[in-house]
């Protein structure tokens, strides 16, 4: 089968997965929910509210004219109105979504080639004194909650010796080139106009040059991406071992030897390509791992982000936020599935059989 | 040969000090947990009860009296832990043991059936395998129990199975693949056994021991996962305790009263680390190709 095929195959698959998703939350809030009406306008609203909600949303049609108008609202960016915060919840996303994608986009980032190198440096001799450091401590890791590991560092680093912030993506008063944190100087710092790039404090605080807002996003982001980076830690660590530690034992591994190669050339260009490639299945749940964790590392250190505002949307019951955001989330990790899954295809031709 | 294949088994458990500890983990875990849900053993293990307030000893720091300190209303952090941990060590056991309920019974009729049964249980799967899992659990699980609290860690578990069953369904039915071109399930077929029957006395059987590996392995996660669930408030009814939600609670109390949450989550964490290490212990004995390999 041709990468076309084997591309547009993916891609409608993913469409049906969403499509898929769509159908169960229109259930859940439309049908299995006692009261449509309180679900989407929180529980904590009046009856006028929960009147005017179930009219806005067409609540007291039929099923099928309710759906059609869910479909035509997801699919033309009319996601509802937060009851939390009364505002559009495609504007809390465009507000919230690129500081969390750049803390999460960092932390994967660091994470894969901290989880890679660890996992060759423990090929290198198994069994011996590093490998079963290295072991020791990605299994006590990977059984801390995200919490706990956000609380420990919280409490050594910021509350203990006072090295990093506690609390906030940015200094509010350092914040002002950073269009969402304006709190104090109301004149934007707009560099591209693109909201994506605008939110993101560390980018958006690079671009304008203004290094005091930058080194204070950056000291605010340090815990935050060390916590997502301990969570799940080791999946990878593992999988390079085992698959370096079958490389290795290839033959053209010992022909490389035999020729007279150094033991690091050896290893960095000829056994680490072949020994990723298992490694590489994993980038899509990694990358999905990265954003679970965010919703708890983002409330345990209040960092405004994507995380944050889904926790928030939980504890106070916020439907339409939790909804607008879960919408968000599927696609943004279909995306990032699709993106791998292509790319083995890509790498390994083998794969594309099964397709 | 000179040793049994059930002391190469033992062998193998006790060889290994990491398994040791993870079952000696759970077995100390076990015991205290039976101890604290029956009442009339409560007091072996807490001195005091899990929701009697006490303003006077309010936000008091780890002592020999209360071991993990108090929170703010003055309860003993160390009682609602002990009481906590018979919810929290049930919740993983029902949502893993659903899953693999449905899983299995799935995943094995698919793969030993095939043809079009088999097509449409894997496309199924396949999708609620595609979701990103966790966020659509917190999200069911949400928008269920907003109106009804009591309800709300029955939906929570709800929402677990739902993202769970598909890994066994695939699981089961990689295994049956493989398991029904033996000779042993060809016997059975030529001597005019039924299908279920084969499937119930041949084909079950051989699975049972990758499925157990997984489902230990898998009851750690789930731990942590529902901690999530708890943490956000989606578990049990307060005032009774529960583990990640008392993380949660703590955090209002930082930086002062740090034992309030970082007690409860330690715990949380040796107990998934029991199920972690006793797991892979299982699968080192069921699994000789990885013996030795993590």
């Amino acid at each position: 089968m041709g990468l076309a095929t084997y591309i547009a195959r993916r891609v409608l698959f993913s469409f049906f997965v969403v499509i898929g998703e769509l159908l169960i939350i229109f259930y859940l809030t439309n049908i299995a929910a006692p009261d449509p009406a309180v679900i989407w306008a929180g529980p904590e609203s009046t009856k006028a509210q929960v009147a005017l909600v179930a009219l806005t949303y067409h609540l007291n049609s039929p099923w099928y004219v309710q759906f059609y108008y869910y479909i035509m609202n997801v699919f033309t960016g009319n996601w509802g109105t937060s009851p939390l915060y009364q505002q559009p919840v495609i504007s809390l996303i465009e507000e919230y979504l690129p500081v969390t994608l750049e803390l999460t986009i960092i932390a994967f980032v660091v994470k894969v080639g901290l989880e890679v190198a660890l996992g060759v440096v423990s090929a290198m001799r198994p069994n011996g004194v590093v490998d079963n450091v290295i072991k020791v401590t990605y299994t006590t890791v990977r059984s801390a909650p995200p919490f706990l590991v956000a609380l420990g560092f919280l409490l050594i680093f910021a509350y203990g010796t006072h090295t990093f912030p506690s609390s906030q993506p940015i200094n509010p008063v350092l914040g002002a080139t950073v269009p969402k944190f304006q709190f104090y100087n109301p004149i934007a710092g707009k560099v591209t106009g693109f909201w994506l790039i605008d939110n993101m404090p560390m980018l958006n605080s690079l671009l304008v040059g203004d290094w005091a807002a930058f080194s204070s996003a950056v000291s605010h982001a340090v815990l935050p991406i060390a916590t997502l980076i301990l969570f799940g830690f080791g999946g990878i660590v593992r999988l390079v071992k085992v698959s370096m530690l079958e490389v290795l034992d290839q033959d053209y591994v010992r022909t490389a030897r035999a020729k007279g190669l150094r033991e690091n050339a050896v290893i960095l260009r000829h056994a680490l390509r072949n020994s990723l490639l298992p490694a590489f299945t994993l980038m899509g749940l990694v990358f999905a791992g990265l954003v679970t964790g965010s919703l708890v590392v983002e409330t345990v250190y209040s960092y405004y982000g994507l995380g944050y505002y889904v926790a928030q949307s939980l504890l106070t019951f916020d439907t339409p936020s939790l909804i607008g955001t879960l919408i968000l989330i599927t696609v943004v990790i279909i995306i990032s599935n699709l993106v791998v899954d292509v790319g083995y295809g890509f790498l390994d031709p083998r794969t594309r059989v099964g397709y | 040969m000179s040793r049994s294949s059930a002391s190469v088994t033992l062998g193998i458990i006790f060889g290994n000090w990491a398994t040791v500890a993870g079952v000696g983990i759970l077995v100390a875990f076990f015991v205290l947990s039976a101890l604290a849900a029956w009442p009339p053993t409560y007091h072996l293990v807490a001195r005091y009860p899990p929701d009697s307030l006490n303003f006077g000893a309010a936000n008091a720091p780890p002592s020999l009296s209360h071991l993990f300190g108090t929170d703010r209303e003055g309860r003993d952090v160390f009682a609602r832990v002990v009481a906590a941990l018979p919810i929290d060590i049930a919740i993983p056991f029902e949502v893993v043991g659903a899953s693999v309920a449905i899983g299995l019974s799935l995943g094995t009729f698919a793969g030993y059936l095939g043809g079009w049964i088999e097509e449409l249980v894997l496309r199924v799967a396949d999708l609620f395998f595609a979701f990103p899992n966790i966020v659509l659990a917190l999200t069911i699980a949400a928008i269920l129990g907003s109106t009804q609290e009591s309800l709300r860690v029955v939906y929570s578990e709800l929402a677990l199975i739902v993202v769970g069953w598909p890994f066994y369904t695939r699981l089961a039915r990689a295994q049956v693949i493989m398991i029904k071109q033996m000779p042993f399930v060809r016997a059975a077929e030529a001597s005019g056994l039924g299908k279920f029957r084969i499937v119930r006395t041949h084909v079950i059987p051989h699975l049972a021991s990758v499925i157990a590996v997984y489902a230990t392995l898998d009851m750690g996660t789930t731990l942590l996962l529902y901690s999530i669930f708890a943490f956000f408030g989606l578990g049990v009814a307060p005032p009774t305790p529960e583990l990640g939600r008392m993380v949660y609670d703590g955090l209002s109390a930082l930086p002062g009263n740090w034992w309030w949450s970082f007690f409860p989550g330690l715990v949380l964490m040796i107990l998934a680390l029991g199920f972690s290490l006793a797991g892979e212990g299982l699968r080192d004995v069921f699994d000789p190709r990885l013996r030795g390999q993590r």
